[in-house]
């Protein structure tokens, strides 16, 4: 589907738009905004409160910008002038010529001031309106109120999976893993499920998220669901599997994590990436989310992962069979393993 | 089975992630968090 392109005519525009671009209403933040959005990533960062805080802020924005050539808004979400002013000059300097900031301003809730010539103005509740509706229209949300609200939407939920469903799903994919039929199986049904999901936006049954979560265990399973994330499918694919990890019991929740974070970032929501990817406990590392972490740190385009429907024709006839040792092997180990065993006599 | 059915099986998803992260420098530690946003929806600023 071709949608028409969403106009930010001003200054006014775009504090209106920001919140639903990034999802979450900035607070104490520095957002920078590319005025060619395509040729450069908005960011935001928590404000800094002293020199050296504005000097890693700085030297940590600077490199998505250096080579991009693009001019940029800088706007700090404070009530504390100081605090933005200094963020700003910061940024500004070390962003130097070669990205000029047009404009610097000053957000605090619907009043907007310039930092660097004298203009302010409040969001007027019509503009806001219009882009409340755009954001409807086009994603079906409304953007958090806080990034604490936002944080709180990843945490575990009281729709948890039942122990004795989890714990059915468990024994019944560990049987289907026995057999090459049986994890055929259960990938002809991953896709079903994920595909009428994914459409739908419905809410999975527990048997199925306690499937699905299952499956996932499974490194060859968890592929399956990932190479299923489409660029244009790639929120709802997020959405379900942070749907999945708030009801995930402890301990496995890395897969549906990573996948939920792969998605995000393949739709480029980095915030929402990074908190999915937060929802893996320290003690278990999980090579998929230390990848996609490190794509985050390092600021890589997620235009540039390659994603199989958009792959060139020809391309998979070309690609050597795997190796038999060594790293490939190695990766093809699951993660940590609950600690329930599985039920004897489950079916599915 | 469908040929878009195949596909999935034969394309290595970590191994390409794997690559990708390998082609890029190693991010700078600036001991900040940031943010990123990349540009999905159709967009024009004026």
């Amino acid at each position: 589907m071709t949608e028409s392109p969403l106009i930010v005519r001003g200054l006014e525009d775009l504090v209106a738009y920001i919140p639903h671009r990034l999802g979450v209403e900035p607070v104490n933040s520095v957002v920078v905004f590319p005025t060619d959005p395509g040729s450069a990533p908005i960011s935001r960062v928590d404000l800094p409160r002293t020199p050296d805080e504005v000097e890693m802020v700085a030297k940590g924005i600077v490199p998505a910008y250096a080579d991009r050539g693009t001019e940029v808004v800088l706007l700090a979400y404070t009530d504390r002038r100081d605090l933005a002013e200094a963020a700003c000059e910061g940024i500004s300097a070390t962003l130097g010529s070669a990205c000029p900031v047009v404009a610097a301003v000053t957000v605090n809730g619907d009043r907007w001031v310039r930092l660097d010539r004298p203009e302010h103005g409040v969001v007027s509740q019509a503009v806001r309106d219009r882009f409340a509706a755009e954001g409807l229209y086009r994603s079906g949300k409304v953007p958090y109120s806080s990034p604490s609200q936002h944080k709180a939407s990843f945490a575990t939920s009281p729709r948890t999976i039942p122990v004795e469903v989890m714990a059915s799903a468990r024994a019944a994919a560990a049987t289907a893993l026995r057999s090459p039929d049986g994890i055929e199986g259960e990938r002809a049904w991953m896709r079903v499920v994920l595909n009428r999901h994914v459409i739908s936006g419905g809410t999975l049954s527990d048997p199925d998220a306690a499937r699905l979560l299952s499956n996932v265990q499974n490194i060859e399973l968890r592929d399956h669901a990932w190479t299923a994330i489409s660029r244009q499918d790639a929120d709802r694919h997020a959405h379900l599997w942070k749907d999945v990890l708030t009801r995930s019991p402890a301990g496995l929740q890395a897969p549906a994590a990573a996948l939920a974070a792969y998605g995000f970032w393949i739709g480029g929501d980095g915030i929402s990436a990074r908190v999915a990817l937060e929802q893996i406990p320290p003690e278990q590392p999980y090579s998929m989310a230390n990848l996609i972490g490190t794509a985050l740190a390092a600021g890589i385009d997620p235009k540039t992962m390659p994603v199989p429907n958009e792959l060139p024709e020809g391309f998979f006839s070309r690609q050597p069979p795997p190796p038999t040792g060594g790293v490939h092997a190695e990766r093809r180990v699951p993660p940590s393993p609950p600690q329930s065993g599985p039920t004897p006599g489950a079916t599915r | 089975m469908t040929e878009p059915d195949q596909k999935p099986q034969l394309f290595d998803p970590e191994a390409a992630m794997r690559r990708l992260v390998a082609d890029h420098p190693e991010p700078r530690l600036s001991g900040v968090v940031v943010d990123r946003f990349h540009a999905v929806p159709p967009l024009a600023a004026r």
